[in-house]
């Protein structure tokens, strides 16, 4: 056996359904890899979201040892405020960290939660999506970012534009992104001598997100025929084409993953869970606004505000607790009751008809063994993901069906795909009960290495887990 | 020009890579950084000490006397000792407004007494760089080192902020 290395394809959002069964006729590619190796689902973490998914897929950490709840998290119970979540608030080793230390070399390409670069790297970088700009340092060594620009023209760091209504362009942005990034990718498999490939591509999120109505005959607002309709089919090929064209970088002795965080379904709403707050009395406001408006644009009047939440994918509530915020005022020996009261409360929320969504509100320390950082009381999954959270109040209503959603027809779903393919791995077919904190520890196996204490998860390939002989 | 103290207590093995990457990390905020060891003060401060039960007290305060008097100059000094016991630590502490103690997490000495209110707290396996930048936001909060530029200016952090609303993830 020659030089191990390991080449991970990581793509935003691919949604398994699609990619193993309803496209699967148009991804040669990816079945070629099924069917070497293995292949199955991959169950993101709670919450299903790019942060901190993909830093707990690359460290092993849970989000509560990460401390890491969603893109913006508290700075600490002192304060209201939030602020990003960026590389420099991952304070456990990831896989290039640890490879590094082993003298291996890493190139890893817009993994979320890169940004800022670090001051050295064992390999190269282009740092994620959460770079500012272009304009930004976004690449090590630095003398990178200039021979990109000369070969690829300036760094498409996400897609412009997103809320748009002019969909063919959008959709032309999102294909512009994915082929410059794919593009650097092969430029870089050629040049650098590494032994670990990584990059992740967030153009298929975009895509579900900004044309999910368009490709799922389950949407509420889907019309059959619609211009659209084959517009999923025809970039889930393209995706594959690249695909191909990346694994055709990978020797006898690369081992070949193919990864999703988390995977994409239908959003049938919104709950406006600061209006809800507010209704309710746990929020006050010291001026109600008269059209939507985001809650940090407020004036929030904290002497009579028990808790007020965050917006997003999912919803995440706080309480204002006397000696722990600065202006708390609930008891801290009612912290307890309070927070069981309102999570019972916001679990019954039902859809606009009155029916019963299934809502999911977890405590975090009922989610991981630790919970660093400031974790938010409550985090909360409307309609188990059906629904999204909203965090704008003066929007009339608890339910924001139809339009007032914006571009967002998808919603995240619990698993994403994991395909591996490559000599250490047996071709046994379809495999069950992988989880996105298991990819750390599997990558270090294939280049047998130890993890260090902070990697949770399992080595999927080591053959510890739970195999299920089946034809792919 | 204000110096500080870092000392580190707790896994003593994990320290030496620790503090040297404090030591690289931290170049600029003082005009010199030391790292000084327990063994260091063994081998040339107490040689001659008799080897009773107190000895390892006596290392822990003459380290401690000597991470102060460089502070009160102007230098920074990063102690590496396990220094098990809290009311040596206490004493030290004491002595100096500008005296960080980081416990480091990991194989702990028999006996040990941990901190009761460390001003923070390292597990052995972070990541070194982040350790450095905590302790270095840390130092800053108490006013002894500039405040470390952040990782978005405000025209950026908008930006990005914009973005990350668009694409509905807040
Ligand atoms: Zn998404």
């Amino acid at each position: 056996m020659g030089r191990r290395k390991v080449m991970v394809i990581g793509l935003d959002c691919a949604e398994p359904s699609l990619a193993f069964d309803k496209y699967a006729g148009v991804m040669p590619n990816l079945r070629r890899l099924m069917k070497k190796g293995c292949w199955g689902l991959l169950r993101s973490t709670i919450p299903p979201i790019t942060v901190p998914a993909w830093t707990t897929m690359v460290s092993g950490a849970d989000p509560g040892e990460l401390g890491i709840y969603g893109f913006r998290d508290r700075t600490g119970y002192g304060s209201y405020e939030l602020d990003f979540a960026t590389a420099r608030t991952v304070r456990v080793p990831r896989l290039w960290d640890v490879l590094g230390d082993a003298g291996l070399r890493s190139t890893v390409l817009f993994v979320p939660q890169t940004y800022p670069p670090p001051a050295e790297l064992r390999g190269s970088m282009v740092t994620c999506f959460l770079t500012p700009g272009a304009d930004s340092d976004y690449a090590r060594p630095v003398e990178l970012k200039q021979t990109l620009e000369s070969s690829f023209g300036p760094y498409i760091v996400d897609v412009p534009d997103f809320r748009t209504d002019d969909k063919p362009r959008l959709l032309e942005s999102i294909y512009a992104m994915s082929r410059q990034h794919f593009a650097m990718a092969r430029f870089l498999l050629d040049k650098d001598d590494w032994d670990f490939f990584m990059m992740v591509e967030m153009g298929c999120d975009r895509f579900h997100h900004g044309f999910w109505r368009h490709i799922a005959a389950d949407h509420p607002r889907h019309v059959p025929g619609n211009r659209f309709a084959d517009a999923g089919r025809e970039y889930y090929a393209y995706l594959d084409r690249e695909l191909g064209t990346l694994a055709e970088f990978a020797d006898a002795d690369t081992t070949v993953l193919v990864v999703s965080d988390p995977g994409a379904r239908t959003m049938k709403g919104g709950i406006c869970l600061n209006e809800w707050l507010l209704r309710h009395g746990y929020l006050a406001l010291e001026e109600l606004p008269d059209r939507p408006t985001p809650l940090h644009r407020l004036k929030i009047d904290w002497s009579r505000t028990k808790a007020w939440g965050e917006g997003g994918y999912y919803g995440r509530v706080f309480l204002n607790v006397r000696g722990r915020e600065p202006q708390g005022i609930i008891p801290p020996e009612q912290l307890d009751t309070e927070c069981e009261a309102l999570k019972a409360m916001l679990e019954a929320i039902p859809d606009e008809h009155g029916r019963p969504i299934g809502t999911v509100a977890h405590r975090p320390r009922d989610l991981y063994p630790v919970a660093r950082g400031t974790p938010p009381d409550l985090i909360v999954l409307f309609g188990n993901l059906d629904w999204r959270s909203i965090g704008s109040v003066g929007t009339g209503a608890i339910h924001a069906v139809g339009n007032d959603t914006g571009p967002d027809d998808a919603n995240h779903s619990w698993d994403g795909i994991l395909v591996a393919s490559g000599a250490q791995v047996s071709a046994i077919g379809r495999i069950d009960g992988a989880e996105v904190r298991d990819i750390a520890r599997t990558v270090l196996g294939l280049f047998e290495l130890a993890p260090p204490e902070t990697m949770g998860g399992t080595g999927i390939l080591s053959g510890v887990r739970r195999v299920r002989e089946q034809g792919a | 020009m204000s110096g500080y103290v870092i000392w580190l207590t707790g896994d003593r093995v994990r320290m030496d890579a620790l503090a040297e990457a404090l030591r690289a990390g931290l170049t600029g905020t003082a005009p010199s950084i030391d790292v000084l060891t327990a063994e260091m003060v063994e081998d040339r401060l107490c040689a001659h000490e008799p080897r009773n039960a107190d000895f390892r007290d006596v290392v822990v305060r003459r380290l401690a006397w000597l991470c102060q008097v460089l502070a009160r100059n102007g230098g920074a000094a990063i102690a590496v000792a396990a220094s098990p016991r809290r009311a040596v630590r206490d004493e030290a502490r004491r002595g100096s407004d500008r005296f960080l103690e980081v416990l480091v997490h990991g194989t702990m000495p028999d006996g040990y007494e941990p901190p009761l209110e460390p001003a923070l707290e390292v597990r052995a396996s972070d990541a070194a760089y982040s350790v450095v930048d905590e302790v270095r936001r840390t130092l800053a909060a108490r006013g002894l080192v500039a405040r470390p530029p952040r990782v978005y200016t405000p025209e950026e952090e908008a930006r990005v902020r914009e973005r990350v609303e668009k694409l509905g993830y807040a």
